[in-house]
């Protein structure tokens, strides 16, 4: 298996030292901030998983999603009722809200591996606002908008729904997922993904089972962003639909588009990017959306590549991809897909 | 063992391909030649199930290749190169050729993300595989390069590898002399005589005098019909051939000056 470059695997250790070492430095000197700012990191580690997880679907195979939101809601949703209806401790929770999000993801992921371009996006988008307006009118099942309550978290019947507990189970689970999202993008699935991305017919002259393979990516997706939707859940103690609207799923994609495609670091930096600049933006009342749609804007003008594309000029390599791209040779006939979720995007514009 | 009879082709009102019929023995190089526009890719796409047929079948052995999907044809033993190249840029040279062993490596979805010791085995052990192939075209240098960054001859020849890495019965290749050098040309007629020696090599072909040597028969189409057949001296000698590659006049010429 390709190793990451010298650069990203530094990169990653320190974030995990840092992410290990902050709540303890919190408690020394944050005093009654602690908590608000655990709550803080620890959503921004579901959205990181989001964005690795989109970024699998759109970066790694080329489908767009617009409706990512639904699939955090489905997630956060089943967690939410399975806690405070069954008492069903985290891990389970968890467990079966990806489970959920995955059984979601076949009701659309079948019509989605025969669609592409504005057609797939279009279909995700619906998708989302439905889970959204479902989740604000069946009232019996999701409180509709008064939301629902969680109960304290448990795992094994120890308590854990203290802020520095769910903290530290939340990068645990982002660390794992990262992990396994990194193993299927370097193996037979993961070349697969690609394959269907670059070429459907030589993939398919390979043996690549185009409509299947994009099943999967789509499963394995949603999968991840139901275990992203059920800790957001367990963090918070209390949902309620207004928090998966479709600003949210724009949110996801620029987390994916700012971070560069097809690049776990560039997706987990372009989830920090966005929720850093949401946070400080929505102490502007009023216009928030509007700072955070201009910062998108600007990046992608003037860093088309992304996180991805900046990691790349300080590594001076391609993601990890290529030594012998570095030599110097200029290509001479298909182009790179350098951008593959912003032609994803334009194919919105022009299939 | 790879029969196609009577094979029809139809877009809309243009018939492609009109009721050819070809057949490949289980070793030897065969060439496939005719002017752009013969029909000898749209063959190709129907042999591997990209292009749907109005009549005809197509059958290796016993196996009716035409009641599969195409994904499944590589895993019954036919495998193809592509006209321009058809690579995927996204990943390295060797990844590109690691999917041409999609069908034989077995790790599946969970086995990847887990990556448990049978399974880092089985990935190595098709590394290794790739390894060889590409070592053999002198291209295992560039196992990290972008196929977007190679010269366009050498991104020819490792779309042939990538074809001939699932080790198929029948190994279709489109054209795959053009782009290369005079330097490039030597490697892979090499690797075609080699190969042609352990499996059915059909070949699109302009460059006749490239493979004369080395191709044991030739198929000549034009206009979607099969108009010649044999040993490769008899067909380009053949008037009807001369014909529809060099004109009328020259065909009567040619006949003439016999």
């Amino acid at each position: 298996m390709r190793r990451a470059p010298a650069f990203l695997r530094v990169i990653a250790i320190v974030f995990v030292a840092v992410a290990v070492i902050l709540p303890f430095a919190l408690r020394a000197f944050a005093g009654q901030r602690e908590v608000y700012w655990l709550y803080v990191v620890s959503q921004f580690f579901t959205l990181a998983m989001v964005a690795v997880a989109l970024d699998l679907l759109m970066g790694r195979t080329g489908q767009i999603s617009l409706g990512h939101n639904g699939f955090f809601a489905v997630g956060a949703y089943t967690a939410a009722i399975l806690s405070s209806r069954y008492g069903v401790d985290l891990l389970a929770a968890m467990a079966l809200a990806g489970l959920a999000s995955a059984i979601a993801s076949l009701v659309l992921g079948f019509p989605a591996a025969r669609l592409r371009g504005h057609y797939l996006g279009i279909v995700t988008f619906g998708f989302g606002v439905a889970i959204d307006q479902v989740a604000l009118k069946w009232d019996a099942l999701t409180g509709g908008d008064q939301g629902l309550h969680l109960k304290k978290a448990t795992l094994a019947g120890i308590p854990v729904g203290s802020p520095f507990a769910l903290y530290f189970i939340t990068l645990a689970v982002l660390v794992v997922a990262v992990f396994l999202v990194r193993n299927v993008t370097h193996t037979r699935i993961g070349r697969s993904f690609a394959a269907v991305r670059d070429s459907e017919v030589a993939a398919a002259a390979m043996g690549v089972p185009i409509a299947r393979t994009k099943v999967v990516a789509f499963v394995c997706s949603a999968f991840l962003t139901g275990v992203a939707g059920s800790l957001y859940a367990f963090l918070a103690g209390f949902i309620a639909p207004e928090d998966f609207g479709t600003t949210q799923a724009m949110l996801f994609l620029a987390m994916v588009v700012i971070g560069g495609s097809a690049s776990i670091p560039g997706a987990i930096g372009g989830a920090l990017v966005v929720d850093t600049v949401n946070q400080a933006a929505s102490t502007v009342s009023g216009l928030s959306l509007a700072i955070l749609g201009g910062v998108i804007v600007a990046v992608t003008l003037f860093f088309p590549l992304g996180i991805k594309g900046l990691i790349a000029r300080l590594t001076n390599e391609d993601d990890g991809a290529p030594e012998g791209s570095r030599s110097g040779a200029k290509p001479v006939a298909a182009p790179a897909p350098e951008r593959p979720i912003a032609r994803a995007l334009e194919k919105v514009g022009t299939d | 063992m790879l029969e196609a009879r009577d094979i029809t082709v139809r877009f809309g009102g243009l018939t492609a391909v009109d009721g050819v019929d070809i057949s490949v023995p289980e070793r030897g190089v065969f060439i496939l030649a005719g002017p752009n526009g013969a029909g000898k890719t749209t063959l190709f796409n129907v042999l591997t199930r990209i292009c749907p047929v109005a009549r005809g079948s197509v059958k290796l052995g016993d196996v009716d290749l035409l009641a599969h999907r195409p994904h499944e044809i590589v895993r019954h033993g036919v495998a193809r190169s592509f006209q321009h190249a058809e690579l995927f840029p996204s990943l390295t040279v060797l990844e590109n050729v690691l999917v041409g062993m999609h069908s034989r490596v077995r790790v599946g979805l969970v086995g990847g993300a887990v990556l448990p010791p049978a399974v880092r085995r089985r990935e190595d052990e098709a590394r290794a595989h790739a390894q060889s192939l590409l070592q053999r075209l002198d291209l295992w240098r560039l196992r990290h390069a972008c196929p977007a960054d190679l010269p366009y001859g050498l991104q020819k020849l490792l779309d042939v590898v990538r074809a001939l890495v699932s080790e198929p019965r029948v190994l279709l290749m489109d054209e795959p002399f053009a782009g290369l050098t005079e330097r490039e040309s030597p490697r892979l007629v090499e690797l075609i005589q080699q190969e042609g020696k352990r499996r059915a090599i059909l070949m699109i072909e302009h460059h006749l005098e490239l493979v004369m040597d080395i191709a044991e028969r030739v198929t000549v189409m034009n206009f979607g019909r099969k108009i010649a057949e044999g040993a490769p001296a008899a067909v380009r000698a053949d008037p009807e051939v001369i014909r529809c590659y060099l004109g009328k006049s020259a065909a009567q010429e040619a006949v003439a000056a016999c």
